[in-house]
C-alpha cells in the first residue's frame, strides 16, 4: 500500500484496491487528500522494479573476467554513467553517491518509456479495449517521494562532509542571506518534483486528446507525438540527476 | 456569464503566457550555445550538459503554467 497525495488532477483517482481517505483538506477552493490505495501506476512502478531487478541479477550472476551479452551491456551502461556522474561530482562524492543518481537515472528513463506500452487492459460493457499505461513520473505523488530522496541524501552530503560547520553553508555569504537560503532548501525539491511531474504529465495529456483527435488522421497523429516523448523522457530523466547531482555536491563542498 | 468560461480562460492564459518568456529565454541560450559549439568544438560535451540544466531552469517556468492550467482544468465542472 502507498500513500498517495493528489494535489493536482484533472478527474479522480480510480483504485484497485482500498481507497480509504486519511485526511482531507480544501484551500483556496482547490482539495488536497491524503489516501491510502492500490493504484494502476502504482503496478507499473512494481513492474519497472522487478524489471530492473530481474536485469541486475542476470547481468550480476555470473561474473566472468572477459564480459559478453547482457552482462556487458549491463557494465557498460552502469560504467558509463557512473564516469559521467563522478566527473560531476567529483571521485570522492562519486563514491557514495554514483550508484545512487545511476539508480535516478535507469529507474526514471524506464519509467517514462513505460507510458508508451499499450498493456493497459480494460473490460467495458463485455468488450476489451487496450490503451496505453500510465507511466508512474506522470503522478505528483511519486516525484515527489524522488524529491524527498534528493533532499535527505543533499542534506546527508552535507554534514557528512562538513560536519557542524555545514550551518554556515546557510548563512554563506552574509547572514543576511538567511531567509533566502532556507527557501532555496524548501524550493529546490519542490521544482525538482514539479518539473518532472509537468513534463511527463503534460506529454501524457497531449497523447490522450490526439487519441481523441485520431478518429479523422487514422491514428498517426499520437505516433508522431509519442517519438518527441521518447526524447522528451530521456532529457527529463538526464535532468533530474544531473539537477540531484549538482545539489548534492553544492552542498558537500567544504567550508 | 457561466464561471466555466473563466476557468477555461484563466488555464487558456496560465500556460498561453507563461510559455512567451520561457520560449524566448530558451531561444537565446541554445543559439548561443550552439554558437560556442560550432567556435570551439571541442568542448561540446561540456557545453551540452551545462545548457541541458539552463534549459531545465527555464522550463521549470513554463511548468508552472501548466501545473496550474491543470488545476483550473479540473475545475471546470
Amino acid at each position: 500500500m502507498d500513500a498517495v497525495m493528489q494535489v493536482a488532477s484533472s478527474e479522480g483517482v480510480h483504485y484497485l484496491a482500498g481507497g480509504h481517505t486519511l485526511w482531507e483538506a480544501s484551500a483556496y477552493g482547490f482539495n488536497f487528500s491524503f489516501t491510502m490505495g492500490l493504484t494502476k501506476w502504482m503496478v507499473v512502478f512494481w513492474g519497472v522494479m522487478l524489471f530492473m531487478i530481474i536485469a541486475g541479477t542476470i547481468g550480476a550472476r555470473k561474473k566472468a573476467l572477459v564480459p559478453s551479452g547482457w552482462q556487458n551491456f549491463s557494465e557498460w551502461t552502469y560504467g558509463g554513467l557512473s564516469n559521467f556522474f563522478s566527473k560531476m561530482i567529483g571521485p570522492h562524492l562519486g563514491k557514495t553517491f554514483g550508484p545512487l543518481l545511476v539508480t535516478f537515472f535507469i529507474f526514471i528513463l524506464l519509467s517514462n518509456y513505460s507510458g508508451m506500452l499499450p498493456l493497459n487492459f480494460s473490460m467495458d460493457e463485455g468488450t476489451l479495449s487496450l490503451s496505453n499505461l500510465q507511466a508512474p513520473t506522470s503522478v505528483f505523488s511519486v516525484t515527489a517521494g524522488f524529491a524527498l530522496i534528493v533532499f535527505f541524501c543533499t542534506h546527508f552530503a552535507g554534514f557528512k562532509e562538513n560536519k557542524l560547520r555545514y550551518f554556515k553553508f546557510f548563512v554563506s555569504p552574509i547572514a543576511f542571506m538567511l531567509p533566502f537560503t532556507i527557501i532555496d532548501v524548501v524550493i529546490h525539491p519542490f521544482t525538482l518534483a514539479l518539473r518532472l511531474f509537468g513534463n511527463i504529465h503534460g506529454e501524457e495529456t497531449v497523447v490522450e486528446q490526439l487519441m481523441q483527435l485520431s478518429v479523422f488522421v487514422n491514428g498517426w497523429a499520437p505516433a508522431i507525438i509519442e517519438v518527441l516523448g521518447m526524447l522528451f523522457g530521456l532529457i527529463q530523466a538526464l535532468i533530474f540527476s544531473l539537477l540531484a547531482a549538482i545539489y548534492i555536491s553544492e552542498a558537500a563542498e567544504h567550508f | 456569464m457561466d464561471v466555466n468560461g473563466f476557468y477555461a480562460i484563466g488555464a487558456a492564459l496560465a500556460i498561453g503566457l507563461s510559455t512567451l518568456g520561457p520560449g524566448i529565454g530558451q531561444g537565446l541560450a541554445s543559439a548561443k550555445a550552439l554558437e560556442g559549439m560550432a567556435r570551439q568544438p571541442e568542448i561540446i560535451g561540456d557545453l551540452r550538459t551545462n545548457m541541458l540544466i539552463c534549459l531545465a531552469f527555464m522550463e521549470a517556468l513554463a511548468i508552472y503554467g501548466l501545473v496550474f492550467a491543470f488545476m483550473l482544468f479540473g475545475k471546470i465542472a
